[in-house]
């Protein structure tokens, strides 16, 4: 029997209510979710799973979504992160390219869009574990 | 007895000797000097006068050494070397001397010699002294008195010609103070200005070139002409508290020039004395260009502040707004369309990116305009600003 591989996606938002939110939207496609409300827990999953595709809120309490991102990109090149923030100019869009974020949703974004996105990025990861790396 | 010629004249002779002898001493002792006669040195005769001079009676000179008339021994040969050389070329000789009084007083004498005979045979002298030691001293003391009046005139002079000087150089000075501060008062980038009856009697170039005026336009003409109307009022307390001495920081306020334009000055005053009446020293510079910066400065900050209150409220906002879109649209996509509730949440996704189009235009706001609003002072204009 063939046995469809597992979509994880890891959000990260310092919001509980917005997590659940979001897991729920997720879950209801059929990804598997899983959540943390900062930095250090994202990291800690991220040591004990392999995720390939994340959406991160800029604004955490103790490291910032932008310093998440250029931390896990020292490693990882190829997962698709998107930025996902409250508010356009805090973090412009620049020093978001800059830090290695795929795209950049200003907040409130239509659950289409966000499913869109995360849809994209599994085709992406696809294509490219299909011509160019073993990425399990 | 009868007399013969010879002997008649002899008797004649005689009596003609003694009228002489007598008319000669009475002579003598009319005359207000000491008159004596002198053998080698020796008093051989002497007249009344001797008593008024010396001291001393005729009688108690005769005999004796004239030593008694001097002061020293020295002096004593002094005059003898002093006279019988002279009186060896001539019949008189003049000198005065020092002398002494029988009282012990030092007395100056003008001791006048004449040799008795062609040749001063024996030393047979008459000698004649004149007191003239109160001349002398009158003399002294009026040579004193020139002296002191001459150091006098010299002093006077001096101090005169110092005076002078002093004038002289504080003319200079003044003249010299007066062109600097001409200068100053006209070459200076302040506006200089005097108000005397509240009328401009003074007025510098930089007053006239900012002002915009000629300075006949200005001088004799009120002073609050140049102030702008709604100032007016203010600038007076202003000048009055300064005057009185209750406020001496400088004071801005607006003007208006002659071509319409407002600029705005800052200004002090002094109270000064001109032409001998009380009058008002206006030292005036323009800050319009400083009150522009302060302006836009102002501007930039109540901007700065918009910007960031906008930022705190679109993040405050857009949390909520996430969480309620989320969950409508998840419920949307799960509820038929017939069904009656898909309409309710299609209204309520439609508030919900209403809102959001409102956030992010906040959040895009570079710069603003208030707009008037009724019942609130003003508010600002996101509609205008943030395309």
């Amino acid at each position: 029997m063939c046995h469809m591989p597992e979509k994880k996606i890891l959000v990260v938002d310092d919001e509980i209510s917005i997590l659940a939110m979001l897991k729920e939207i997720f879950s209801s496609e059929g990804y598997t979710v899983r959540t943390a409300e900062n930095a250090e827990e994202a990291l800690d999953i991220l040591d004990r799973e392999s995720i390939k595709v994340m959406f991160f809120d800029l604004r955490l309490s103790t490291m910032s979504g932008i310093d998440l991102c250029w931390k896990i990109r020292e490693k990882d090149q190829v997962s698709i992160i998107y930025a996902f923030t409250g508010y356009s100019t805090y973090f412009g869009l620049l020093e978001c390219r800059a830090a290695g974020f795929d795209d950049f949703f200003v907040k409130p974004v239509e659950t289409k869009l966000l499913l869109h996105a995360a849809k994209d990025a599994f085709e992406k990861l696809e294509r490219w574990k299909v011509r160019y790396y073993e990425l399990e | 007895m009868k007399l013969d010629e010879s002997e008649k004249s002899e008797s004649r002779d005689k009596d003609n000797q003694g009228a002489l002898q007598d008319l000669l001493f009475a002579i003598l002792d009319a005359m207000p000097h000491a008159v004596l006669g002198l053998k080698d040195r020796l008093i051989i005769s002497a007249n009344h006068a001797v008593e008024t001079v010396f001291g001393w009676k005729p009688e108690e000179l005769v005999g004796q050494s004239t030593r008694v008339l001097y002061r020293t021994d020295e002096e004593f040969e002094e005059i003898a070397k002093r006279f019988y050389p002279a009186l060896e070329q001539r019949r008189t000789f003049f000198d005065e001397f020092p002398c002494h009084h029988k009282d012990g007083r030092d007395i100056v004498c003008m001791v006048g010699a004449s040799r008795v005979g062609e040749l001063l045979k024996e030393r047979m002298i008459v000698v004649t002294y004149e007191d003239i030691t109160a001349r002398k001293h009158a003399e002294e003391e009026l040579r004193e008195y020139r002296g002191y009046l001459e150091k006098l005139v010299d002093v006077r002079t001096n101090d005169l010609k110092y005076v002078n000087e002093q004038l002289k150089h504080e003319i200079t000075e003044r003249k010299q103070a007066e062109e600097l501060y001409k200068t100053l008062a006209e070459k200076s980038i302040t506006s200089v200005f005097i108000v005397q009856d509240g009328k401009f009697c003074f007025i510098n170039t930089t007053s006239i070139a900012y002002a915009g005026y000629a300075p006949e336009e200005l001088i004799g003409k009120d002073s609050m002409v140049l102030i702008h109307p709604e100032d007016r009022e203010a600038v007076k307390k202003r000048t009055r508290e300064m005057l009185q001495g209750k406020d001496t920081a400088p004071y801005e306020y607006r003007i208006v020039t002659k071509q319409g334009q407002v600029r705005w000055v800052m200004q002090t005053i002094t109270p000064i004395q001109y032409g001998g009446k009380s009058a008002i020293l206006g030292n005036a510079m323009d800050i319009s260009d400083r009150k522009r910066a302060e302006e836009e400065q102002n501007r930039r900050e109540k901007l700065q502040g918009v910007l960031e209150m906008a930022g705190t409220v679109c993040h405050e906002m857009n949390q909520p707004m996430q969480i309620i879109a989320g969950y409508s649209e998840l419920l949307l996509m799960k509820t038929s369309e017939s069904d009656p509730i898909y309409k309710k949440l299609s209204a309520i996704i439609d508030q919900i990116r209403r809102m959001s189009t409102i956030t992010r235009k906040l959040m895009m706001i570079k710069d603003y305009k208030t707009q008037d609003y009724i019942g609130f002072s003003r508010i600002i204009d996101i509609h205008d600003d943030s395309e």
